[in-house]
């Protein structure tokens, strides 16, 4: 069934190496078919070493990703390595386990402290999550090299996790309105301390072009919902209601719908737009997702080097529907496996399912297809989306001013792998 | 035996792209400027490692950390010929050189899963006797108070606890009978500790059993 696929992809590869040398463009000369066979060596070798393995698989995905991207006719390269990634989770788990050492104990407290510690623990880690997603981005700019030069970072991880943190509150009380700002000021945060070299870059994408194009987008997702909340409040008689609540009792909604006769409809009314909300939103990530990837391209720039992005909205929405006809056909699979696997263990025992070894065939089959399928699906979310929004994302850069870059010049810089592993660890890791 | 092949090269200070001129000798590599012809940097291929490129080039560096000077053929043929004069390139491409590493990740999983099965109840059966009551009263009434928020609603009339109902005190005496005494049952004075005044709510036995399994008296 992946037949197809290779086709194309063969074809599409053939035709970027043709233009290999080519300056001003960007090309991704990968292939699917070595890409998918790097993912399912790794995902046999996950299963195999409980996980350990994924240090070396995120190595290796990145090496092929990076050496396969020519910009300008030249390659980029992934220098890191698996060994720096574990050392790095390592410091991470050691930053961590004490900490949740301390919010556990503290939870045993009776007092006050009790109550806040979830919070504050929740704060900590949320803190902590941005701290590394900015000490990741170091690490990962420093392992890549371009043309004989790394990249660099520098600004204060901290000072990002506290600006991000800020953004991240605004974003939720504003119900997302704040995102287009709070996205542009943290990117350029990040990219006026990046560095090519001793070539800095800098963001210039602004939040209201953003928020401006996003709107209609917002406005359907978050609509709905609002309208809803807004109906079911009017529709609900609430002097009676709080009456009601606070009398107390049993069959609290009985006693609501009795003291307010509009409640049901309400809820339902609130229920409906929340779901219209949802629907709207899973319709629109595409066209978001390519709408956000075309602004933070065009943003960006290094010295007189200038990028603009003409992603086609409905080439994201081809990749999503792949994901989607691929996820039908993987569950169909686990399904049909998991009912010969279901017949067998009861053919096998007779009693069908009932006796102590059976039960433990059973358990252990289910927890086998359920950490397979994680897998399986981890695998072909890879191929089929991130492969293709890495080609995607880059094939359609074009890139101006191209001339700076025979004037760069090296910086020595270098970074811990700390910040990735504590990423890792927190689960906000990406590539 | 010298023979030579056109190159790109990048010599790891700036990011100026050569057109170089590679001599392939029995041991190290040449580079010079295509142009005048100077030596730009003289690679022995024991220093030299294979980084991952795409298909149909070749991309060398100097092994080590530090230097990330490149060297890009793009000639098929020159590329055979440096790979089969310099055996001891090593390559830095995505799985090479994974094998001993995943052996020791497998034994590394294996020795996680003996320490999981065997060392972990191993090591709580002798943490355990060596908990003192105290930590381990506040861990009761750590989880009993979480458990009533979770489970006691407030909104029935009848009482939350088990034993405390007119018609339960004679079960619940006796019950206490059969604990074992050592200074009375620990298991109701830690009951009776935490209880406080009964509580409006479901007639839930959730709570008393976490009282048995977290302030039971020891073996």
């Amino acid at each position: 069934m992946m037949g197809a696929i290779d086709a194309i992809d063969r074809a599409r590869s053939s035709r970027a190496a043709d233009s290999l040398g080519h300056a001003g463009e960007v090309h991704f000369l990968g292939t699917a078919t070595i890409f998918r066979r790097i993912l399912i060596r790794g995902a046999v070798l996950l299963l195999l070493t409980l996980g350990i393995y994924r240090f070396w698989l995120v190595t290796d995905i990145r090496r092929f990703l990076w050496a396969n991207t020519r910009i300008a006719g030249d390659g980029l390269e992934y220098v890191g390595t698996a060994g720096e990634l574990l050392l790095g989770f390592l410091m991470a788990i050691a930053i961590l386990i004490p900490l949740y050492a301390a919010v556990f104990i503290s939870a045993l407290d009776l007092g006050l402290i009790r109550r806040v510690a979830g919070i504050l623990a929740f704060a900590l880690l949320a803190l902590l999550g941005q701290f590394a997603i900015y000490r990741a981005r170091r690490y990962r700019l420093t392992r890549t090299v371009f043309r004989g030069l790394r990249f660099h970072q520098t600004g204060s991880a901290w000072r990002y996790a506290v600006c991000a943190l800020f953004w991240w509150v605004m974003t939720i009380v504003t119900l997302g309105l704040a995102y287009p700002w709070g996205q542009a000021s943290l990117e350029r945060y990040k990219l006026s301390h990046t560095f090519y070299g001793n070539l800095g870059g800098r963001f210039e994408g602004s939040g209201t072009q953003l928020f401006v194009r996003g709107f209609l987008m917002w406005l359907l997702v978050v609509g709905p919902s609002l309208i809803g909340v807004a109906l079911a409040i009017r529709a609900v008689d609430w002097a009676p209601l709080a009456e009601a609540l606070s009398r107390g009792g049993d069959d609290v909604l009985d006693k609501i719908e009795g003291a307010s006769p509009g409640f049901a409809a309400g809820l339902v009314l609130a229920l409906f737009a929340f779901v219209l909300s949802g629907l709207f939103a899973a319709a629109l990530y595409p066209a978001f997702q390519a709408l956000a990837l075309r602004w933070w391209t065009s943003g960006v720039r290094f010295g007189e080097i200038a990028m603009a992005s003409r992603l086609p909205t409905a080439s994201i929405y081809r990749i999503y529907f792949r994901l989607l006809w691929y996820s039908l056909l993987l569950g169909l699979v686990v399904v049909a496996v998991a009912l010969i696997a279901w017949t067998a263990v009861g053919l096998l025992d007779g009693s069908a399912g009932t006796s102590k070894p059976a039960e433990f065939v059973q358990t252990v089959a289910f927890i086998g297809i359920f950490i397979v399928t994680a897998l399986a699906y981890s695998t072909m979310y890879q191929v089929i989306v991130k492969l293709s929004l890495w080609r995607l994302g880059f094939e359609s850069v074009d890139i101006t001013g191209l001339a700076a870059l025979d004037r760069v010049k090296a910086v020595a810089q270098s970074s811990t792998a700390m910040g990735e592993g504590l990423a890792d660890a927190l689960n906000v890791a990406s590539y | 035996m010298t023979t030579g092949a056109p190159g790109i090269f990048f010599d790891g200070e700036t990011s100026i792209r050569r057109a170089v001129w590679v001599e392939i000798d029995a041991a190290s590599l040449a580079i010079r400027g295509a142009e005048i012809g100077e030596i730009l940097a003289r690679w022995p291929y024991s220093q030299i490692e294979q980084i991952s490129a795409p298909e149909g080039v070749m991309r060398l560096g100097r092994a080590g950390k530090g230097s990330f000077a490149r060297l890009e053929i793009r000639d098929p043929a020159v590329a055979d010929t440096i790979e089969r004069l310099g055996s001891s390139i090593v390559a830095r491409r995505a799985g090479a050189g994974h094998a001993r590493a995943v052996l020791w990740m497998i034994t590394a999983a294996i020795l996680l899963l003996a320490v999981g099965y065997f060392g972990v109840p191993a090591l709580s059966d002798r943490l355990a006797p060596l908990m003192p009551n105290r930590v381990e009263g506040k861990l009761g009434a750590a989880i009993d108070a979480q458990v009533r928020s979770m489970l006691d609603a407030g909104r029935s009339d009848k009482s939350f606890d088990c034993g405390v109902a007119d018609d339960e005190t004679p079960g619940r005496a006796a019950f206490d009978k059969l604990m074992p005494a050592r200074g009375g049952s620990r298991a109701a004075d830690c009951a009776t500790r935490h209880r406080g005044a009964p509580k409006r709510g479901e007639r839930h036995c959730v709570a008393w059993r976490t009282y048995l399994r977290v302030c039971r008296p020891h073996r």
